[in-house]
């Protein structure tokens, strides 16, 4: 679910929070040891949960060993301030450290293998961590554990257990302002596109790679964290505190809190530590009664309690006001590019000893429209999926403004300006429409992660200032209306203008679309041509893959007809049609002496 | 050292490759993997063991309820767990959260009225487990048995997967429109798969009593060496997943005694680890072209 | 020639389908009558395969029905479909490849429900229409040329022995003349009773050997009537050079 807080919800949101605060802020007066002891620990399993939900809620990839991360947070921390005598302030960054780099460890095999192969990994490395910390017993004291962790000290105040909660609650605050603002960058949006249409986020120049092993670690880290502080609380740490449930229990919080959402976290944490409360009397069916949660949450709310807190609210709410932007930036003319040539020579490519693609060439000229076209099977999507880079070309060249792109990934192409759509449109379905056009934007943008994270001016001006040409872009192809709409709600021939808008906030010197016309009504198509011809006009370079030779005769500079791999004729559009082997290859007349060959009006 | 952990390892790992067959039988006409699995096997053990001595059952009989008994719960799995999931609009891996949960349920389950006590279970008369020399290996006649029952079973496979029904299978997991169009209903044919592999997994579970001993611990170390076994064979290679298997039962046990028995799970880990990032389609199975 | 029978073998009325929110077919009407021959044509896009697919069950309608012998099968799953005599040969030759030819032939039996007897019997009598298969039983059926995986899939599906085979596109990328074989086949199989719904490429080969014809152009049936009529009509020419 999309977590924006539109102005009109405004009063709720800032409600609720103050809310929480105060419950939280509350809570030591009671003089309960007992709540004081569980607030931290809620404390503790939320910081994990929160980075968990960035990962799987967010990200899609599913990891069952996240208790592994905390554990070694907690043997680290605790190791070095029992055997290593550090301060607990210096125990804690190195305790970080570890799990970071652990965590970028794991993530590793994601590279190579799918990722349900990955899950079940994670699940083998949290055994294997729980192995070592009772085989290595000379580092780890094996089964006995780490005993008298010192209670962390300012100065010469030791802190006490209250200390420790307010310790524990300001890193959760700390740790979820981090992580909002983080999901509220570019990141979140190339996190779902992870989960939900990672070619979407490839064609916008997302590296993938890097985004797993950005977000694996960002949950590590906080894995890390909530590992230290559960060492200093509970002053000694064995084994037994990290069984494989344990990394179970936080995919638990997770899916129970509503996976993807912000507040996830802390709802599906309340509600767990609020469960065995409710079981009084079945304490020993604590796990069962976790197992049937689990599955039961998974099948039938999958959305949690975050979904069913959000179905709610919009049942109550007032319709949402618009987020102001600027109106004034976004009535802005749109900028003029420089349109790229493009070069094919010879390219080849064989799928299993079938040759797609037998020596095809193209020659664009920059800033021109160029219709690729012939039958099924032709090759013309093979074609546009080589010059972009989603398949690696067996032989032939490609260059782009002389300079070849052969070797390249597709998020490279993508980034160098090269941008593309596709034949079914890949939007992301949670996301508003206008955050789907932003993340065409995703390499363009120059705040680093740290000011991201921080939210600093800078930052957030670029933000608006991308926000507001999204919106340019999404008014350039008549959608501004749809803007806050979930794209999931949009007709097929808008999500088709939303992925034009999205490749456009890339800024393309050349776009290529596939298939553009499919599925769309008469005046959807006079209002396709009209647009690519405005996008022509600013000077990109726009190559056309279409079987709509009605759209191509009004739009096309120049036209390539493929035929089994090869081009069979190129040029103007009207010669081209003309042309007899064209028309052969389309209607497949057998050449016949005896007949005339019908002339087209 | 000698050659004694070879012995061990060969038989702890023709149960991998048993628990890795049946990882494949459900793959095949899914491409999931039930995280449920090495709980399946575990509860096969366990009924076993429960109907011989709580039932006082002979032992076919009571290898044939234990076997029945679990390909109806992994049946069962499919239909609550697996199928909802993969009906879906937005796919997506929700099963490899739904399955964690049903094994987190079944182990538990199972716990309540079992209790954590290891049970029992004898080898399949006549076999034994009197040992024997056999050049230079000391083995007994179930080591013996273990691997033909393995190789039984990966022929008796084999021949399932030529009738027609098998092929129908084969033909879902290599063209599923195309299979539609014959007449296939890959549904049907998915809980055919889910009840074939409860009925692998439980022969594991019975057959490695006398060395595991059934308890519902064994459930996790066990899914994980079937995920490895498969994995390293090539994910429905019943082939692969006998050398693969039988190669883990030896780093296993190598590992036991160059390191220390607590370094086994990782010893494997990483071998799997190894072997998928050189060659992540596993030893014997295919690379598949992928259509963007 | 066979004498013209009178009722619809499958009708389609009103038809409209896609693929998830792409629309592609719109208010599509069409129909084969038993022992017909018919010609679906149209440029690429234009929604061919979707037709078929939609009546073979791959894909749900969202508007519209299909009735065969009069009867609604639009909600029903494809093996419902194939249970009631109308196969499918999808396009590009969708075989299992890693399987035997004999496999493969076999597998057109699933779920057909015949003793081993007829099956016998019907197995023989399609190897009989295809000599060259015959000789390649135990072969990988991806071992064999285009044209030969062609003649497979065919095979394949008229183990059933259906009442309507649909073809889709069988001609892509065989040389004329095993084009030419495929398409005596067909006029064979129209003579044994069975119908044809055919889409072609080669719109001219096509319209030659149907009874009837239908043109689809952008999702929508703009012409039908006599494949002759059709063949010298306006309508052919601009649903094929002007999109």
């Amino acid at each position: 679910m999309a977590d924006r807080i539109s102005a009109g919800n405004r009063p709720a949101v800032v409600g609720g929070v103050i809310l929480v605060l105060a419950a939280a802020v509350i809570l030591p007066l009671l003089r309960s040891e007992y709540a004081l002891y569980v607030a931290t620990q809620l404390c503790i399993y939320y910081l994990v949960a929160l980075g968990l939900n960035v990962l799987t809620g967010y990200g899609g990839q599913t990891s069952i060993g996240h208790g592994a991360l905390v554990a070694i947070g907690a043997y680290t921390a605790a190791l070095l301030m029992v055997d290593g005598g550090l301060s607990f302030w210096l125990a804690l960054p190195l305790a970080l450290t570890a799990s970071a780099l652990i965590g970028a460890a794991m993530a590793l095999p994601t590279f190579r293998l799918s990722a349900w192969y990955f899950a079940l990994i994670t699940l083998g490395f949290a055994r294997v961590v729980a192995n070592i910390l009772t085989e290595w017993g000379s580092l780890t004291h094996g089964f006995n554990g780490v005993v008298g962790v010192p209670a962390p000290m300012i100065g010469s105040h030791v802190m006490g257990d209250r200390d420790l909660y307010w310790f524990g609650l300001c890193l959760s605050v700390a740790a979820f302002l981090v992580t909002r603002n983080l999901l509220g960058s570019r990141y979140g949006l190339a996190l779902r596109a992870l989960r939900d249409n990672p070619l979407a986020g490839i064609g916008s120049g997302v590296s993938l790679g890097r985004l797993k092993i950005a977000a694996f670690v960002y949950s590590a880290l906080l894995a890390g964290a909530a590992g230290a502080l559960f060492a200093v609380q509970k002053t000694v740490i064995t084994p037994d505190d990290f069984t494989t449930e344990f990394s179970i229990f936080f995919l638990l919080v997770i899916v129970l809190g509503g996976l993807g959402s912000l507040h996830g976290p802390l709802f599906g944490t309340v509600a767990f530590f609020l469960l065995p409360e409710l079981m009084s009397g079945l304490q020993s069916w604590r796990l069962l009664v976790y197992g049937v949660l689990l599955l039961a949450f998974s099948l039938y709310a999958p959305d949690g309690i975050a979904g069913g807190v959000e179905a709610v609210r919009r049942r109550f709410r007032r319709p949402p006001v618009r987020a102001a932007i600027s109106v004034e930036e976004a009535a802005l003319p749109a900028t003029r590019i420089t349109g790229a040539a493009l070069v094919v020579v010879d390219a080849a490519k064989h799928f299993g000893g079938v040759p797609a693609l037998d020596g095809a060439s193209l020659d664009v000229a920059a800033g021109t429209i160029h219709a690729i076209v012939g039958p099924n099977g032709s090759g013309k999507t093979t074609l546009l999926n080589v010059v972009t880079g989603f398949y690696p070309i067996d032989g032939g060249t490609i260059t782009v403004d002389r300079k070849s792109v052969v070797g390249s990934d597709a998020t490279a192409i993508a980034r160098s300006g090269i941008r593309r759509t596709f034949q079914t449109p890949k939007l992301i379905p949670d996301l508003s429409v206008l955050e789907n056009v932003m993340l065409g934007a995703f390499a363009s943008e120059r705040a680093s992660l740290a000011a991201l994270a921080l939210r600093t001016p800078f930052a957030r001006r670029e933000h608006a200032e991308l926000a507001a040409a999204a919106l340019r872009q999404l008014r350039f192809v008549g959608l501004e209306a749809r803007a806050e709409d979930p794209a999931s709600e949009i007709p097929h021939g808008q999500q088709r203008l939303v992925e034009i808008a999205r490749a456009l906030a890339g800024n393309p010197r050349l776009l290529l679309l596939d298939e553009p016309a499919a599925g769309l009504s008469m005046s959807e198509l006079d209002g396709l041509c009209a647009l690519i011809k405005e996008i022509a006009g600013l000077g990109a370079t726009v190559v056309i893959v279409e079987h709509h030779l009605d759209l191509v005769a009004s739009l096309a500079t120049t036209v390539s007809v493929l035929e089994q791999g090869r081009v069979i004729a190129s040029g103007p559009a009207e010669s081209v049609f003309a042309d007899e082997r064209v028309l052969r290859a389309y209607m497949g007349s057998r050449p016949i002496a005896s007949r005339e060959v019908k002339s087209v009006a | 050292m000698g050659l004694e952990p070879l012995v061990t390892g060969l038989t702890a790992g023709s149960i991998y490759a048993l628990v890795g067959i049946s990882v494949n039988v459900v793959y095949r006409p899914t491409n999931i993997f039930n995280l449920a699995q090495g709980n399946l096997v575990m509860l096969g053990g366990l009924v076993c063991a429960s109907a011989l001595t709580a039932l006082a059952l002979p032992w076919y009989a009571a290898a044939l309820l234990a076997i029945v008994f679990v390909g109806l719960i992994s049946f069962a799995t499919d239909i609550v767990a697996v199928a909802p999931v993969l009906a879906r609009p937005r796919g997506g891996h929700g099963w490899l959260v739904t399955t964690l949960a049903v094994g987190l349920i079944i182990e538990n389950l199972v716990g309540k009225i079992v209790g954590p006590d290891p049970m029992r279970i004898p080898p399949p008369p006549p076999l034994d487990l009197h040992p024997f020399a056999f050049g230079p290996f000391m083995i007994n006649s179930y080591q013996v048995g273990l691997i033909v029952i393995v190789a039984l079973i990966v022929v008796g496979l084999e021949y399932f997967y030529a009738t027609r029904t098998g092929r129908a299978i084969m033909a879902i997991a290599e063209d599923r429109d195309a299979s539609l169009l014959r007449g296939i209903d890959p549904r049907q044919l998915a809980r055919l798969s889910f009840f074939v592999s409860g009925i692998v997994a439980a022969l594991a579970g019975i057959l490695a009593g006398p060395i595991f001993y059934a308890s519902v611990g064994l459930g996790g170390a066990l899914l994980i060496r079937g995920f490895e076994a498969a994995a390293v064979g090539g994910i429905g290679s019943d082939r692969g997943a006998i050398v693969s298997g039988l190669l883990l039962g030896i780093v296993e046990a190598y590992a036991a005694t160059m390191l220390a028995p607590g370094y086994q799970d990782t010893a494997t880990l990483v071998f799997a680890l190894v072997v998928l990032l050189l060659r992540p389609q596993g030893l014997m199975g295919r690379t598949y072209l992928r259509a963007v | 020639m066979s004498r013209e029978p009178s009722h619809y073998l499958l009708e389609v009325k009103g038809l409209s389908s896609g693929y998830g929110r792409v629309p592609v077919l719109r208010a599509v009407d069409m129909s084969v009558k038993a022992g017909q021959i018919v010609a679906l044509v149209g440029s690429n896009g234009a929604g061919k395969s979707t037709l078929l697919k939609t009546i073979s069950g791959l894909i749900p309608k969202t508007e519209g029905s299909v009735e065969w012998d009069g009867v609604e099968i639009s909600h029903r799953k494809p093996r419902a479909i194939v249970n009631l005599g109308l196969l499918h040969v999808a396009e590009g030759r969708r075989l299992f490849r890693s399987q035997s030819v004999e496999s493969n032939l076999d597998l057109g039996f699933y779920g057909a429900g015949l003793d081993r007897e007829a099956e016998m019997r019907r197995f023989d009598e399609v190897l009989g229409m295809f000599p060259m298969l015959a000789e390649r039983r135990r072969l990988p059926a991806g071992s064999l040329s285009g044209g030969q995986q062609q003649m497979l899939a065919i095979a394949q599906a008229l183990m059933r022995t259906p009442r309507l085979i649909v073809l889709d596109e069988p001609s892509l990328g065989l040389a004329p003349i095993i084009v030419d074989q495929v398409f005596e086949l067909l006029l064979r199989l129209r003579g044994e009773g069975c119908a044809v719904l055919l889409v072609e490429q080669l719109v001219e080969r096509a319209l030659e050997i149907a009874d009837h014809a239908f043109v689809l152009q952008n999702g929508r049936m703009v012409g039908s009537g006599r494949a002759e009529d059709v063949r010298q009509s306006e309508v052919l020419a601009q649903a094929y050079l002007t999109g």
